[in-house]
């Protein structure tokens, strides 16, 4: 996948076609959206109020669009902050539409549903697809130029899933209940899971893969060696997400189910407690992390270093988990997070280097990856079932994904405005040393007219 | 190509071993509780995530870099 994006980013630059190039992007989007398991999961929970496959389509097409719009930035080398200020203002609108229309339960599913689309396979190939862009096109800027396509296509399935919910009407929707329970032994259920793993990533790898084949064939051209190289990586990412995904589904996703549901019966609050703990080691096991980590380190030349980023998106999921415990414990909307969240996060952006604040929304789409969707959120689910009962899963319980997708927003920019600070205080001590120096040592001169 | 696994995995372990020692206190507190069978199925399934995650990330080297900037080769 990634230097299937590299490739392909770096190959479609130097054929020096925009019109090529977006066309290429937009097919790309609403494959990968297509291609990405969690969606599907996603639009089937909510199939009686929305068709699913409208809810696919759209989102496809709305990541597609996004994906198109991120690209056309780097070529255009278009400022983010502003493009990102505009389309959550545009976002915040349509969310104001839809709670007037009476959708106030779809809100926390609308913004899950960005951090759910950019999953672990989309993650790497669409950085990918950046860097070789803007590498391509070089300049100054190449490193910060790179970053951005994950925010931009992050926000795509949020308006898409608000303007359905806005186009549906609205009204209350049950969450079924998933069945939560360890599995007894190695049996026939075992295998079908797996055989079902299997075939959602090689769905998604396919997909990509052909795209890739195809552009091999008419553009790229690239030799033998390196294609062997590209395959035995696939073949490696595809037995790893495979046993990943597996271990999740029959460990991970009861076993949070569970201590959410014990804990919120016996202790609502250390629940918060333990959310925010298990929040900050949870973001290290997310499989994508390493790999956004790798190439901030390596694009920013060891400006923004691994330990950094993890400290950051630590403190930024473990943060976010707790609080949305907190929410679901004192029963209020989602909007009394987002809104200070994303005046925070894009207030920060004028006051930080720019580099950080592409990083930043990036981060987003990663931090949330399989390991939120599959042990947070059903640990959350667990508790709203013991403390206000499974009617109420849509509007408490969900949601923890976009703030999870949010906070790392605010705390990696909190890195680069540090780093702003203390060069404002060490530039001001060196002032301060020069002014207070002997006055012995300043030479005057005279000045004769 | 060993030694780059073994290094992943590793790295997958450090990530994956806070939380499965998280969950395994809480099983023995009063806070949570868990039968024998489902600490060894959670056990067993957080070592298949180090080896999923080693896997992948591995995988994703070979994907990221391009073969002259690869550390290790196939």
């Amino acid at each position: 996948m990634s230097p299937i994006g590299r490739y392909t980013g770096e190959g479609l630059t130097k054929s020096r076609k925009l019109m090529v190039l977006a066309c290429t992007c937009f097919f790309m989007g609403v494959l990968i959206t297509v291609a990405e398991p969690d969606l599907s999961v996603l639009a089937g929970q909510i199939s009686d109020v929305v068709n699913p496959t409208a809810l696919i389509v759209t989102v496809g097409i709305g990541v597609g669009l996004f994906l198109v719009t991120a690209v056309v930035r780097i070529v255009t080398k278009t400022d983010l902050t502003s493009m990102l200020l505009f389309f959550y203002m545009l976002l915040f609108a349509f969310a104001a539409l839809m709670i007037a229309r009476g959708g106030q339960p779809y809100l926390p599913l609308a913004f899950d549903s960005g951090g759910v689309t950019t999953g672990p396979i989309t993650v790497p190939f669409i950085m990918a697809l950046g860097l070789g862009i803007a590498q391509t096109l070089g300049g100054r800027n190449a490193g910060q130029n790179s970053f951005g396509l994950i925010a931009l296509c992050s926000a795509g399935p949020i308006l898409a899933v608000l303007i359905l919910s806005i186009a549906s009407g609205g009204g209350a929707i049950d969450f079924p209940l998933p069945e939560y329970s360890v599995m007894k032994s190695i049996g026939p259920e075992f295998w079908a899971l797996l055989g079902e793993t299997s075939w959602d990533v090689a769905k998604s790898l396919l997909l990509m893969v052909m795209f890739f084949a195809g552009l091999q064939h008419f553009i790229l051209h690239l030799p033998l060696q390196k294609l062997i190289q590209i395959g035995f990586g696939l073949v490696f990412a595809f037995a790893g997400l495979v046993v990943f995904l597996a271990a999740v589904t029959i460990g991970f996703m009861p076993v949070g189910y569970q201590i959410g549901y014990q804990m919120g019966t016996v202790s609502p609050r250390m629940l918060v407690l333990f959310a925010f703990i298990i929040g900050m080691v949870v973001v290290l096991a997310e499989p994508a992390v390493h790999v956004l980590n790798q190439q901030v380190e390596e694009v920013t030349n060891g400006a923004v270093t691994r330990r950094q980023m993890m400290v950051a998106l630590s403190v930024g999921v473990g943060v976010s988990i707790g609080l949305s415990v907190l929410r679901l414990l004192k029963g209020f909307s989602l909007l009394y997070y987002l809104i200070p969240g994303y005046l925070l996060s894009l207030g920060l952006s004028f006051f930080v280097p720019k580099l950080y604040t592409a990083i930043a929304f990036d981060s987003g789409g990663v931090a949330s990856g399989p390991l939120t969707s599959s042990f947070i959120l059903p640990m959350v689910i667990g508790a709203c079932v013991a403390l206000r009962g499974p009617g109420s899963i849509m509007e408490y319980a969900f949601g923890v994904v976009a703030m999870v997708a949010m906070t790392p927003l605010i705390t990696i920019q909190a890195l680069g405005f540090r780093s702003v600070v203390s060069g404002f205080m060490r530039e001001k001590s060196a002032v301060r040393r020069i002014l207070s120096a002997d006055d012995a040592q300043i030479i005057y001169f005279d000045s004769e007219d | 190509m060993g030694k780059a696994l073994l290094a992943k995995l590793k790295e997958a372990l450090v990530s994956v071993l806070p939380v499965l020692v998280l969950v395994l206190t809480l099983s023995f507190t009063s806070l949570a509780s868990m039968t024998a069978h489902e600490r060894i199925v959670f056990s067993v399934c957080a070592l298949f995530l180090v080896i999923g995650i080693g896997l992948f990330n591995l995988g994703a080297i070979w994907l990221c870099h391009r073969s002259e900037d690869i550390p290790v080769r196939v």
